[in-house]
């Protein structure tokens, strides 16, 4: 019986050791770090954490041509540490900037790569205040390509990553023209008509972000801030 | 001993495995039929028609997102509808929206395509007449025409392969790569024209010259749409770059022209009317075209899957699932489709004709504020809990079941609270109140078996207002089990062909506008309207709206025009709560208020669901759609 | 000492490049590149003289000089007047859509056409000087700097002797009338219908013409353009994904032979609209985006990528992201303005008349002011004489003043302009490119 026990762990152990030969490989080492900065006023370019600007790289050496998509977080960072050491084609896709090419990277240890982009639009001179029973933006449009301004908009979120696909409320107003540098845009979100959704006394993440009519753009915003209504 | 024991097994199994092996390959399966045999005999090929039919790729009630004929094995989908992932209904319970995974075909595609390949290669060595293998060609092709239909429109320009395929021993030879998708629009509409030039024109459950020109006139507005929409969602990669998916605003032209004349065969046919085109009144509207649905034997119908029998592969589901929980008749969870507000609001008015016509609820007229009860609001009090549709089209009374309205002779209670003599209200919570000796319930009556709406007790109480009419079989009860529904499901009818038409006038802007306006306006006839109203984009995509709302039609009229992300961004649907208000004590009175749907969160359509993922790219190499 | 002076001259000429590509940005930055010598001595031109030394603030058109009449001494009938689909030039048949304003022309000739009430309808034939002339004293008078004369190197191989015969004196005309009128003139080859073997042959009609005619010869065309230093050639149609029988490599091979040891002129190349994303019309090779860092100028093909809805989408982020990739890679950008497109007898359909309509003007100026916001430098303009496609920006009938065309019609400029005033616009555009003051978004009113 015993002997059985021990043949059967044997077997077992062997066919264990096995299969793990075959998977005996390093896991990934390398990663890719890196901001996006405003070619001009050297900034941070704010982003979407959901469906936003996407990096897509593409490791050489295989068939296969399809991309890994990394995401940028809404300071403008991004970061994926998890990356197998090799060379990869980078490419920043559905920006908010002005699109860039292609580079090929070596990606070794943990590997930094920053990308210098022009914004289609800078969102300037902003302020968000709660204002009565209003939350009240006022902000200026500085636009980089002769594209319509599609739509400009406050939105309101509990979370920090608040911002056009991800907000509770939003106040937004369609533009389709381009914009005034020197108009002074003012956008309102009716803290009392939205009681439902901004709970009274709970804090509140607000951004505002203004959207270029061009392909997949996605917005350009400036860091939110946190109102107590 | 053990030792030699353990060996002997291991030699015994691996023996059984190699002659297990052997014999597989030399055995002649006991329950295939050879293609000769098959194929050689006339009645066989009806048995393999049959089956090519089954696999027809329709969006019928056997359709939801995760495939079609889900009437076999465990049909049990937690009653979900495609009209689910639209803003028609919601379900009872849950929110699942268009994820990744969903609204797939591509496999059971391309067996069909397969299965239809076969019988082409066999239709010239069969022992048939001259004129019935003109018809198998022309039927083949309306298979095949289909089953591209059903994958141009979910990935886009595809692998097309035209002749059955030959395994010798190459598997690289056997890949096929995608095709653009303009081509492979057009190959779905020259097979249209083949099954039409071969097919006869008499009507009955199988393809003919009109079953064609139904499937060319909504594939050609599918893709004169794309065309035409396609900038509302503009996309990049690969498959873009390539001309997989995407096709030039150009491209519109010819599409809106082969839909216009593939109608237009249709309306003057003089084979299809619109059923009960002149009701005496809005009663009789709803009724005939409940009716329309519950029985489709009429001359509207130009294309039906019929459902004769119950049972698995047989019958449907969606008595069981949709009928209101006051008839449930023992089966435990009925109730989900749980048509919304959103939907509602659509339907014209008859004295505001050419207009949805929203449900205003107060004296202030506001129609977005959707916070909730609020007693120091002024809401319009009504007689009854359906009053507030009084003037609405019959299409609404004949699709929802509304509050207190009878179904089978019953009054299918649905209320959401009261408001007390005091001004505050009770919503949405089970409770009742006692006044003048009088109990009043927050949900309209005592127990469960009582009422259909609000109360989440098993989720099978409508959370949005409103129950489901449309399609549902009124004249027997409801059978608790699974498969037991044998309505036919209307897969082309000659109101959807009307409107294609006319929607393809007013896009391109050119044809019979005259007659486009007269179909359209026929339509509404038949809804009792009594105005007409001129054709525009918005009346022609109201009228599709309403026309012909549940039949799975929504969620690609919104796909192909481009409409899904700007629709569906951070969209939450609504509800329409019915209180008693019982400040008006003694008099009967109803109030509503407009709310989000309760326990719901808000629905994005990322652009890149415009296109589903194509599986298993590793191993046939093709050209993946993009962010997939 | 002579070689002190060449490195001087390649010294000179960075600067010059490197001011030219970043002057946009800061004109400050002069600071002297580290030369390395290169490894080929660059040619020198002795540009004393020249009047365009640089596209850069320049407006010029495209010229086809395409047409011949009937009874010119072209012999070529109505050549590009006439529609060989439906039975060549007579009522009911045409290429063209517009009709030349033929009212200053002094050498005419009587065409198949009437106007209403009988009167003949006459045309020109660019064969002819006096035509030519009058093109290049419009330029002058409306203030539009100049064209780039159209080549088609499926019309000027030997084995067509009228065709190589009909491009010369038109480009010989069109020298003369450069220089009296002080007009920039530019030779530009369009590879459209070409084989490999073609463009090949390219090379040798090049060395041809400037034999021909002295092409760099300051004193006696002091009006050919320059860019960096060296005469500029521009080669049209490369990178097209519409299965052209030549290849980037083609091309690419074609260039160094132009180019030569001494790096002997500078190129402009006409490539498609969407060349840098490598989509749409673009063959998606990246071999385009190195044969165009190999290049000077490029000038992408704009006509009928947009209409007036939709030029500020389209447009917009491609103008702006192509001007960033030019300036990373040192290539200067020309981009492509038209004043609208209209091929209804060409392509005997209806529905092509006015396709991309001009509504007087204002589509013109869209795309005028979205490239010079967009930090365009220079325009091309799609095309001076084009009237088979409807671009030409030259004096054509109005409508209501249009000879008869059986079934079909003729396109006229909008009755309430003068028959002029797109030859006006241009000039405003010129205005505006040239650094005038008081140009915006808004179309300057006449």
């Amino acid at each position: 019986m015993n002997k059985l026990k021990y043949i059967f762990f044997a077997t077992a152990l062997a066919l264990g050791m096995t299969s793990c030969e075959k998977d005996n490989y390093d896991g990934p080492t390398a990663g890719l770090s890196g901001r996006f900065v405003d070619v001009k006023t050297k900034e941070l370019i704010e982003q979407d954490i959901i469906l936003g600007t996407t990096i897509e790289i593409i490791e050489h050496g295989y068939a296969s041509r399809t991309p890994q998509a990394l995401i940028v977080k809404t300071d403008g960072t991004y970061a994926n540490t998890m990356l197998f050491a090799n060379t990869y084609t980078v490419t920043p896709v559905r920006g908010n900037f002005l699109p860039v090419d292609s580079q090929v990277v070596d990606i070794k240890g943990q590997t930094t790569l920053d990308f210098s982009v022009t914004p289609y639009i800078r969102v300037q001179d902003v302020s968000i205040v709660k204002s009565g029973t209003k939350v009240v933006a006022t902000f200026k449009l500085e636009q980089n390509v002769i594209n319509n301004v599609k739509k400009i908009g406050l939105y309101a979120h509990s979370d920090a990553r608040v911002g056009e696909p991800m907000r509770l409320v939003a106040s937004e107003i369609n533009l389709n023209a381009p914009s005034d540098p020197t108009h002074v845009y003012t956008l309102e979100i009716d803290l009392a008509a939205n009681s439902n959704t901004l709970k009274p006394g709970n804090k509140y993440y607000f951004r505002v972000g203004a959207l270029i009519d061009a392909g997949e753009a996605k917005p350009n915003y400036r860091p939110a801030v946190r109102l107590d209504i | 001993m053990t030792i030699n024991k353990l060996s002997f097994t291991i030699l015994l199994a691996s023996g059984l495995l190699f002659s297990g092996c052997n014999k597989v390959l030399d055995l002649k399966p006991t329950d295939k039929i050879p293609a000769e045999a098959l194929f050689g005999d006339p009645e066989g090929v009806k048995l393999y028609m049959a089956n090519l039919y089954y696999q027809l790729p329709i969006e019928d009630f056997t359709y939801f997102r995760n495939g079609f004929n889900w009437n076999s094995g465990d049909p049990n989908n937690g009653g979900f509808a495609p009209a689910m992932a639209t803003d028609e209904a919601v379900h009872t319970e849950f929110g699942d929206f268009v994820g990744d995974g969903d609204f797939n075909c591509w496999e059971s595609s391309y067996k069909l395509i397969r299965d239809v390949n076969l019988l082409i290669d066999a239709i010239p060595t069969l022992a048939i007449r001259e004129d019935e293998k003109a018809a198998l060609v022309g039927e083949s092709a309306f298979i095949k025409a289909y089953a591209y239909f059903a994958l141009a429109k979910r990935y886009g320009g595809v692998s097309i392969i035209k002749g059955s395929q030959k395994y010798t021993g190459d598997a690289e030879s056997l890949k096929v790569p995608r095709s653009t998708e303009k081509e492979t629009w057009d190959y779905v509409l020259e097979l249209c024209d083949q099954a039409i030039a071969n097919l006869g024109d008499g009507v009955s459950r199988r393809a003919s010259k009109w079953t064609a020109y139904a499937l060319k006139s909504r594939a050609a507005l599918h893709a004169a749409s794309l065309a035409k929409f396609g900038a509302r969602a503009p996309m990049s990669g690969a498959a873009v770059n390539a001309k997989l998916i995407g096709m030039e605003a150009g491209a519109a032209t010819a599409y809106y022209e082969a839909c216009k004349s593939a109608s237009l065969a249709l309306i003057n046919a003089g084979k299809f009317e619109l059923f009960m085109p002149n009701p005496a009144n809005p009663a009789a509207a709803a009724e005939n075209y409940r009716q329309l649905f519950q029985d489709p034997a009429n001359k509207e119908v130009i294309f039906a899957k019929g459902y004769t029998l119950p049972g698995a592969f047989l019958g449907h589901n969606y008595d069981i699932w949709y009928q209101p929980a006051q008839v449930a008749n023992g089966w435990p969870h009925p109730g989900r489709m749980n048509p919304t507000l959103d939907l509602v609001d659509s339907y014209e008015s008859y004295d505001n004709p050419g207009h949805s016509s929203p449900v205003v609820t107060s004296t202030d007229g506001n129609i977005t504020d959707y916070n909730g009860y609020k007693a120091s609001r002024t809401y319009i009090q009504f007689d009854t809990p359906n009053d507030i549709f009084k003037n609405k089209d019959a299409r609404l009374w004949g699709t929802a079941i509304l509050p207190s309205t009878l179904w089978k002779s019953i009054p299918i209670i649905i209320q959401a609270g009261y408001v007390k003599p005091d001004g505050s209200a009770v919503i949405r919570t089970n409770d009742h109140i006692d006044i003048g000796g009088t109990t009043y319930y927050t949900y309209g009556a005592a127990s469960t078996s009582q009422y259909s709406g609000f109360d989440t007790y098993g989720g099978n109480n409508t959370r949005t207002g409103f129950s489901f009419k449309k399609f549902m079989n009124q004249n027997a009860p409801i059978v608790p089990g699974w498969n037991q529904s044998t309505t036919d499901f209307i897969d082309f009818r000659l109101a959807e062909i009307m409107l294609n038409y006319a929607e393809a006038v007013v896009e391109s802007g050119t044809g019979d506008a005259a007659l486009a306006a007269k179909v359209m306006n026929d339509i509404r006839k038949r809804a009792a309207h009594t105005t007409d109203i001129p054709l525009t984009s918005d009346n022609v995509q109201r009228e599709r709206k309403v026309e012909l709302a549940f039949e799975n039609k929504r969620f690609w009229d919104l796909i192909r025009r481009r409409e899904y992300h700007t629709e569906f961004n951070n969209r939450m649907l609504h509800s329409l709560l019915p209180l008693r208000d019982l400040r008006a004590l003694p008099a009967t009175k109803y109030i509503f208020v407009r709310v989000d749907v309760p326990n719901t969160n808000t629905k994005t359509f990322q652009p890149k669901s415009y296109y589903r993922p194509i599986p298993g790219i590793g191993s046939n190499g093709l050209i993946q759609n993009p962010q997939y | 000492m002579k070689k002190i002076s060449w490195l001087f001259f390649i010294w000179m000429i960075c600067v010059v490049t490197t001011a030219c590509s970043k002057s946009q940005k800061n004109g400050d930055d002069t600071t002297p590149p580290t030369v390395n010598p290169p490894v080929n001595e660059d040619v020198v031109y002795d540009e004393t003289g020249c009047l365009y030394k640089s596209y850069k603030n320049l407006v010029m058109a495209g010229y086809q000089g395409w047409f011949a009449a009937a009874g010119d001494a072209s012999e070529r009938g109505w050549y590009h007047y006439q529609n060989g689909n439906c039975g060549g030039f007579l009522p009911g048949c045409s290429a063209v859509d517009f009709w030349p304003d033929m009212s200053e022309y002094t050498k005419k000739y009587k065409s198949p056409f009437q106007f209403p009430g009988g009167t003949d309808a006459y045309l020109y034939s660019p064969y002819d000087e006096e035509s030519v002339d009058l093109h290049f004293k419009w330029m002058k008078d409306y203030g539009i700097d100049g064209v780039f004369m159209q080549r088609f190197v499926g019309e000027i191989k030997s084995s067509n002797a009228k065709g190589k015969r009909h491009f010369n004196k038109v480009l010989e005309n069109a020298l003369k009338a450069a220089e009296k009128y002080q007009r920039a003139i530019c030779v530009m080859y369009d590879l459209s219908g070409c084989t490999s073997e073609d463009v090949a042959y390219l090379e040798e009609d090049w060395n041809e013409l400037q034999t021909l005619f002295s092409l760099f010869d300051n004193k006696k065309h002091p009006t050919y353009v320059r860019h960096k230093g060296k005469p500029l050639l521009s080669i049209w149609g490369v990178g097209f994904n519409d299965n052209r029988k030549y290849t980037i490599a083609n091309v690419d091979q074609l260039v160094t032979k132009l180019k030569g040891k001494g790096n002997k002129v500078s190129i402009m190349l006409g490539v498609p609209y969407y060349w840098r994303s490598l989509k749409n019309d673009t063959e998606n090779s990246a071999q385009l985006h190195a044969l165009i860092k190999r290049t000077d100028i490029i000038m992408p093909w704009a006509v009928g990528r947009y209409d007036n809805n939709s030029y500020s989408n389209v447009a917009g982020g491609e103008l702006a992201a192509d001007i960033q990739w030019c300036n990373t890679n040192k290539v200067d950008y020309v981009p492509l303005v038209f004043p609208g497109f209209s091929w209804g007898n060409l392509k005997n359909d209806v529905a092509a008349y006015n396709s991309i309509p001009r509504l007087k003007g204002d589509f013109l100026w869209k795309q005028v002011a979205g490239a010079r916001l967009s930090g365009a430098q220079s325009l091309y303009v799609a095309m001076f004489d084009e009237i088979d496609e409807g671009t030409a920006i030259y004096k054509c009938a109005r409508e209501g003043e249009l000879p008869l065309h059986a079934d079909k019609k003729f396109v006229g400029i909008e009755s309430d302009l003068a028959s002029d005033y797109y030859l006006w616009l241009t000039g405003q555009a010129g205005r505006w490119f040239h650094g005038e003051a008081g140009f915006g978004a808004t179309k300057p009113v006449r």
